[in-house]
């Protein structure tokens, strides 16, 4: 069992209807692309398919492949301001 | 005593450019460029009535020292830069990035690519209200810190 805490933003925050969560995925090698798959179900109205979503551990942009640790802090990152035609 | 060359705010408070220059500036420099970045009436043809921007806190503030300290490793320069959180109202601030350096051509390029990297990985989000609703701002496609994170 892996128990991480699950921050999100924005678009996300709004479409989950929550800023923040703990959340446990079985297993002892999970990763990223796991938890947001089960994100996804959980939060059907995150409009994001689960394999498109950034998302931060520990403050640092990683891979869906990347092995979540217990304790870890995910956040969910949509894209940030300067997409397009801001300034 | 080692004096930093950069600092990052982030604060809900109005900016003050002039303290980001402050920062900035030095005897040794022939040169300060700042940049405004400010809310605008108007998206294409939206009219815009004000801002809201949302942050990651922790994690922008480590992301826009990493772009700081980029800067000063590339050019020498000194590096003020402050966002603000919050409401921001149309012709305020949002954005201030001071840089100082002696010669005008290492400011100038330091201070475009510090606005192209803070719009490419800091985990900052922009809703823009607009007459007759609201948005938050992004471009999925255009999204890809990862891909950034190498250069």
């Amino acid at each position: 069992m892996t128990e991480v805490t699950v921050l999100y933003f924005a678009t996300y925050r709004e479409q989950a209807g929550v800023s923040t969560e703990r959340m446990s995925v079985t297993g002892d090698r999970v990763n990223l692309g796991e938890l947001m798959r089960k994100i996804c179900l959980e939060h059907p109205n995150i409009t994001s398919e689960s394999n498109k979503i950034v998302a931060a551990v520990n403050e640092e942009y990683q891979d869906h492949d990347h092995i979540l640790n217990n304790g870890d802090t995910v956040a969910l990152i949509p894209p940030v301001s300067g997409g397009c035609q801001t300034y | 005593m080692l004096t930093e060359r950069y600092r990052v705010r982030i604060t809900e408070e109005k900016l003050n450019p002039s303290d980001a220059t402050d920062f900035a500036s030095s005897e040794r420099h022939g040169a300060t460029v700042v940049f405004h970045g400010v809310t605008r009436n108007h998206t294409d043809s939206r009219k815009v009535i004000l801002l809201e921007y949302e942050a990651y806190i922790p994690m922008a503030v480590k992301k826009l020292e990493e772009i700081a300290s980029e800067m000063c490793s590339k050019w020498d320069v000194r590096v003020a830069i402050d966002h603000r959180l919050g409401r921001v109202d149309i012709g305020e601030e949002s954005l201030v990035v001071a840089v100082g350096s002696p010669h005008r051509q290492a400011a100038f390029e330091a201070a475009d690519y510090s606005v192209d990297r803070i719009k490419q990985t800091v985990p900052i989000w922009k809703k823009e209200h607009f007459e007759g609703g609201e948005i938050w701002i992004g471009d999925v496609d255009g999204f890809r810190p990862l891909e950034q994170k190498s250069n």
